[in-house]
């Protein structure tokens, strides 16, 4: 399958134009005083709750940092946009489900998209944007 | 000297399944498609080829069902470190021509080539890439140059795959205004809806509604869709600060008030161009230009630049030459709100100078010697240790130079 053979696993790898909606949100700086670039994804589920994600979050993902042991991160697993929990093994990334019951999965085919830096929820309606 | 500016928009045709298609042979002519997984059923199309698109494949769509409309299909998993490294080599070429490059996706590129006119015209240098791109790389590109990055883009879509499209201030009637409103950058679904509720449907009757009733309907965004829509939209090309060759260096700033006197936007260039300056001296360059980029509070921008006659280091040649450029160009209707400056046309410092015979250099070799004295007092005492009487007080310039950061949304989850 894919190996990633000389490009780091822990930096994302960029989206494509296409993969990317035509809206946007503008994030202020004196929250994230470190982000540069990257995306907003809708989390959908309930897969990352213990983890303090909610269905409905938007959930800001940084592409220009590296990911660490433990962050959440954006990741394409078989051309799905997952949000998992990561640990880097060698050759092959865990990713973990933070809902307390889906075992881990080992994966050498996992590419980083974004790392999470924050989220956004509005508590008494959804935004339409 | 003009305010207009010349902007690229380079989108890599297919880049998954061209990249594939250019690094096996045995794929070219067929219909190819990237999926992320090809043993399971449940693998999503990321990218497909001409020959899988005619036959229905759409990207998003599960691999099962793309291998039921194009039986003929190829599928192949993706290789990200190959599209990495491939749009990097592609970059590479961007940067042989300016470096204010601002990548949108792996595969999509803004370039302001305004202050590239030793490398030819926007459209001479568009050919010359996606030549390139094709000789180099074995890939092809579609371009788009205009005045602005929204219709630079819109450019880039209208003709595929390899071709150019110019988008000038003669025909973007005819070719953006008669597009729908939705094809615009950042006219999400919401937005769209809202607009059809109002019989907005295309670019072109966006623009002519106007932007005070675009404020009225989307608050401060109004004014922005606006901006778009009518081509007068001032957003930088922003460059990427590492990696790059440098080609201009400038500094830019959006001040906490508004600036409403030549005065307050002098100090405010003369500022900014200390930090050009010393980058100058860092690489050991000297400017033979200045360009500079204006904005006021109601969004507009300018851009302006001139030719200086000789190379210089020195902060105060740099933003001497930027306010000339101001007075003689800025009509002051509305408060200035963001500047930027910039060293163009770069040459080594040691490069020997033809000297103008028109031009007292007596001056400006006291200001070279002045600003080296200047320099060592700061390399031994500080940044701040020693600057003009002018920048004492107030400038209205924040203490560093970040807003906001424009975020785009997921497409397909």
């Amino acid at each position: 399958m894919t190996k990633q053979s000389f490009a780091d696993p822990r930096k994302p790898v960029p989206l494509l134009a296409s993969e990317v909606a035509n809206k946007s949100i503008e994030i202020p700086t004196d929250v994230f005083p470190s982000l540069r670039g990257g995306f907003i994804v809708t989390a959908n589920g309930s897969g990352m709750v213990n983890a303090g994600i909610h269905s409905g979050d938007l959930l800001i993902m940084d592409t220009e940092l590296s990911a660490q042991d433990g962050d959440i991160v954006a990741a394409s697993l078989d051309g799905q946009f997952l949000c998992r929990r990561v640990f880097f093994e060698g050759e092959r990334t865990r990713l973990r489900r933070e809902d307390g019951i889906t075992p881990d999965v080992i994966t050498e085919d996992c590419v980083i998209r974004g790392v999470l830096v924050g989220l956004m929820r509005n508590v008494r309606e959804t935004p339409d944007f | 000297m003009n305010d207009c500016r010349t902007i690229l928009h380079s989108d890599m045709n297919a880049f998954y399944a061209s990249v594939e298609m250019m690094l096996d042979p045995r794929l070219r002519g067929k219909a190819v498609a990237v999926c992320g997984s090809t043993e399971d059923r449940h693998g999503i199309v990321l990218a497909k080829s001409n020959l899988a698109k005619k036959a229905g494949v759409k990207t998003g769509m599960v691999n099962w069902e793309a291998r039921r409309l194009c039986p003929d299909l190829i599928v192949v998993p993706p290789q990200y470190d190959q599209y990495l490294k491939y749009s990097k080599l592609d970059h590479e070429i961007y940067y042989r021509y300016t470096d204010l490059v601002e990548p949108f996706g792996m595969d999509e590129c803004w370039l302001d080539v305004t202050g590239s006119g030793i490398y030819g015209t926007g459209m001479e240098i568009a050919e010359e890439i996606r030549q390139a791109t094709k000789d180099e790389l074995g890939l092809t590109v579609s371009i788009g140059v205009s005045f602005n990055k929204v219709f630079a883009k819109l450019g880039s879509d209208m003709k595929k795959p390899d071709a150019i499209t110019e988008i000038t201030k003669e025909n973007y009637q005819e070719k953006v205004w008669t597009l729908p409103a939705s094809d615009l950058l950042y006219v999400g679904p919401a937005t769209t809806r809202k607009l059809a509720t109002h019989c907005v449907r295309t670019i072109g009757d966006l623009a002519r509604v106007g932007p005070d009733v675009l404020q009225q309907w989307f608050g401060i965004n109004g004014l922005k869709l606006w901006r778009y829509a009518s081509g007068t939209d001032a957003s930088r090309v922003m460059q990427k600060d590492y990696e790059s060759p440098i080609k201009s260096i400038g500094h830019g700033i959006t001040c906490t008030a508004d600036l409403e006197s030549d005065e307050d936007v002098y100090k405010v260039m003369l500022e900014l161009s200390q930090d050009v300056g010393r980058r100058l001296r860092l690489h050991g360059l000297a400017a033979t230009g200045v360009q500079i980029w204006i904005r006021s509070n109601d969004l507009s921008g300018s851009q302006f630049q001139c030719k200086l006659p000789y190379k210089t280091q020195v902060p105060i040649e740099i933003a001497e030459a930027g306010y000339r450029l101001f007075r003689n160009n800025y009509s002051w209707r509305i408060p200035v709100r963001a500047i930027t400056i910039r060293g163009i046309n770069l040459v080594s410092q040691s490069q020997c100078e033809q000297l103008s015979l028109f031009f007292d250099h007596t001056k400006h070799d006291k200001r070279m010697l002045l600003q080296n004295a200047v320099e060592d007092i700061r390399r031994r005492f500080g940044k701040r240790s020693i600057y003009n009487a002018i920048l004492m007080g107030e400038l209205k310039m924040p203490n560093d130079n970040r807003d906001l950061v424009r975020m785009p949304g997921l497409m397909y989850q």
